[in-house]
């Protein structure tokens, strides 16, 4: 995957043919709400897949992977919606600004896998135009349990043992997964859930901090909570995330910011920028003076607090050029 | 004169030719100081022909400069490699090009590497700490993708240097003096770098057992198991479990009775907290594993006392899978050892303190009052 080419021309032509059709920019998700069928999107369903890839290729040599998975319940309110017309823009904001080379992206939402009909939706890592047409085609189910808990740890899981990514695998640079959403995680990656939505036999049930650390062998993992949320001001989930994740827990003031917050995140992580230039940036671009306080008011703890000591140079020496066939270490 | 003379233009062009020791001196067998004295004779050999003072007021005066500097370069290259037992070993025959890192903390020039690791490769560097020239290991991961492991591996040794005990037991663990991220600007690829003490003079237990095939005297097990547990109370005590004490991982200096527990990317901090488990291990040593770390169970300070015990049981010229112990072996030091790796973890001893204060009583009843024992390594 991930072999396109993102254009402007392309994501244009696009919405010309779906005006020209009359079909609205989310229509499978209308369909299915008008319907009251809710059957995921083929190319969004995780069953089965073994995994999701992100691939260098010619057009796209360094790749990075980036996944962007928010929840789609209930309390999340009209955010879903926001998120889902917003972060087409993300895919733009990343090229623009150059904050990362050939960066990959994959969209997905999650709900409440006791009880909602679809608990995990996950689109490939694309380059191009596809990826706007994975989130378009995201059913926003707005459900969600009223328990303040929803199955982010599905999500991770995931991402944890479903995605295969050159940047990590070939250049050693983690890829990086936001996760949004206003609730908590259940403590366990459910035996019974993985098998019924992704068909993995499991077994046993896996601690939520134990998923989270595998994740973050290979991926830069966020949490960003926005205030707008029904439990935006709960503070007992606040600290939660804060708890698992610490300077990586980020408020988002704004819902439309979204695309903004998460690029300038990567472009601080990838020591690309200072957050007063990616202010600049942002205001460069024509974002509205709102967005730009609300996504960078969200990464004050997270720039202050990072430290990622880089030294840059040639390449080191033949040894380290010719891994050995077969790794001397075994993942369990 | 003229014999001398072709003499000179023959050493001059191998030399000329020559990447490595290895290519001047040829394949050296036996022990180090086998190994030595005959590359001693060969140096001597050569250096004769080729001395300058042979050579003075004759045309040929710099051509013997230039190859008795190369000759002196190469026998110091060849001492070094000898003395580090990588003498002949494929990584040692690689033409090596110095190069240099600069970080916020210091400046690294790498003289040489070192050795091959499981994870990574093992360069010695020079740089200053605090103003004064140190010698240290860099420690670079040959796959990027273990990066996570060297990162671990800095996590901890942070961890345990901030422990009240770090200033009284730091020499019992490897001693980080930086850890950053390096990109190759031409691939993009990140490493994630280690830096820690250089130890001289030191040995692996697997090192040992090759020198030591029938296993080593029940004595000289005790001073190094004595110590290894200091390490791992040590490092249990501050809620770490090392997670991979293995023959390559343990360090010792037979003449200063030293040991180090060395290599900490396996380790987890305060596991029943963080849920962390066992999440690597050295395939070349998957069978040393005792089960519960298959299955990730959450890790206990007796998985460590497992596995250094397995360590002491090969020591001793056993088998560590089977637990047999040659018959020489008094049978106190069998049950204390077979004591410690029994198959469920919840059997075997769980603080290593306690089992030194055992182990010192039962050494006691069987041979006495302790007595410093000589160890050597040829």
């Amino acid at each position: 995957m991930g072999s396109s080419s993102w254009s402007t021309d392309a994501y244009e032509e696009a919405a010309r043919m779906r005006r020209a059709a009359g079909t609205s920019s989310f229509a499978y998700s209308s369909a299915a709400r008008a319907s009251g069928t809710w059957t995921i999107h083929p190319a969004l369903n995780p069953y089965g897949v073994k995994f999701r890839e992100s691939r260098d290729s010619e057009t796209h040599p360094r790749s990075n992977a980036i996944s962007v998975l928010f929840d789609e319940t209930g309390s999340m309110g009209h955010i879903p919606h926001v998120f889902q017309e917003k972060l087409g823009d993300l895919m733009h904001v990343l090229l623009n600004r150059g904050y990362i080379q050939d960066p990959q992206i994959l969209f997905g939402a999650f709900g409440d896998a006791t009880c909602d009909h679809i608990a995990l939706q996950v689109g490939q890592f694309e380059s191009g135009v596809e990826m706007d047409e994975n989130l378009r085609n995201i059913i926003l189910e707005g459900g969600g349990g009223g328990t303040a808990h929803e199955s982010y740890e599905l999500a991770l899981y995931f991402i944890a043992r479903h995605t295969s990514i050159d940047c990590w695998e070939k250049r050693g640079r983690k890829g990086y997964l936001f996760l949004t959403g206003d609730e908590m995680a259940y403590p366990f990656v459910q035996q019974q859930q993985v098998e019924k939505h992704l068909g993995d036999p499991l077994r046993e049930n896996i601690p939520l901090r134990q998923i989270i650390t595998e994740v973050q062998r290979r991926y830069h993992l966020f949490f960003i909570f926005p205030r707008n949320a029904s439990h935006g001001h709960d503070e007992r989930i606040h600290n939660f995330w804060r708890d698992l994740l610490g300077q990586n827990f980020l408020f988002l003031d704004d819902e439309r910011a979204v695309s903004e917050t998460i690029a300038l995140t990567i472009g601080l992580t990838e020591e690309a920028i200072n957050l007063a230039e990616g202010a600049q940036d942002l205001s460069d671009a024509g974002a509205s003076r709102d967005a730009i306080a609300a996504a960078t008011s969200a990464l004050q703890t997270y720039a202050s607090a990072r430290s990622v000591v880089t030294a840059t140079g040639s390449a080191l020496p033949g040894v380290l050029q010719e891994a050995p066939d077969k790794p001397k270490t075994e993942r369990l | 004169m003229i014999m001398h003379n072709a003499e000179l233009e023959r050493i001059s062009a191998s030399l000329a030719q020559a990447g490595s020791a290895e290519e001047v001196f040829g394949t050296l067998v036996g022990s180090r100081d086998e190994q030595l004295e005959a590359a001693k004779r060969l140096f001597r050999q050569m250096a004769k022909a080729v001395h300058p003072d042979l050579f003075q007021e004759r045309s040929d005066f710099d051509q013997a400069g230039a190859a008795f500097k190369k000759l002196v370069y190469f026998w110091e290259q060849a001492q070094t490699r000898i003395e580090h037992g990588t003498y002949g070993t494929a990584i040692s025959t690689e033409e090596f090009v110095p190069f240099s890192m600069r970080t916020k903390k210091s400046h690294y020039a790498v003289e040489r590497l070192l050795a091959r690791g499981d994870i990574s490769a093992l360069y010695i560097a020079a740089s200053l700490l605090d103003g004064a020239p140190i010698k240290c290991l860099l420690k670079i991961p040959v796959r990027p993708e273990d990066n996570d492991l060297l990162s671990n591996e800095a996590r901890i040794l942070t961890h345990l240097h901030v422990s009240q005990d770090y200033p009284g037991l730091h020499h019992f663990v490897s001693q980080l003096v930086d850890s950053f991220a390096y990109q190759e600007q031409a691939s993009g690829i990140l490493r994630q770098i280690n830096i820690l003490s250089y130890l001289d003079g030191f040995y692996s237990l697997k090192e040992v057992r090759q020198v030591y095939p029938q296993g080593v005297d029940p004595r000289h097990m005790a001073w190094i198991w004595r110590r290894l547990l200091v390490a791992l109370g040590f490092a249990h005590s501050n809620n770490v479990i090392h997670g991979a004490v293995l023959p390559t991982h343990v360090l010792i200096h037979p003449r200063l009775h030293g040991v180090i527990l060395i290599d900490w990317s396996y380790a987890v901090l305060a596991p029943s907290a963080s849920g962390e488990s066992i999440s690597a291990i050295s395939r070349d040593y998957r069978d040393w594993y005792p089960a519960e770390v298959f299955v990730r169970e959450v890790p206990l300070p007796g998985l460590d006392i497992a596995m250094a015990a397995r360590c002491m049981i090969d020591l001793l010229g056993g088998d560590y899978y089977t637990r047999a112990m040659p018959d020489s072996v008094p049978w106190q030091i069998q049950s204390h050892l077979k004591g410690c790796t029994l198959p469920n973890p919840r059997q075997r001893p769980q603080d290593a303190r306690v089992l030194l204060a055992d182990f010192d009583a039962l050494i006691q009843r069987l041979w006495g009052g302790r007595t410093f024992q000589e160890f050597s390594m040829p």
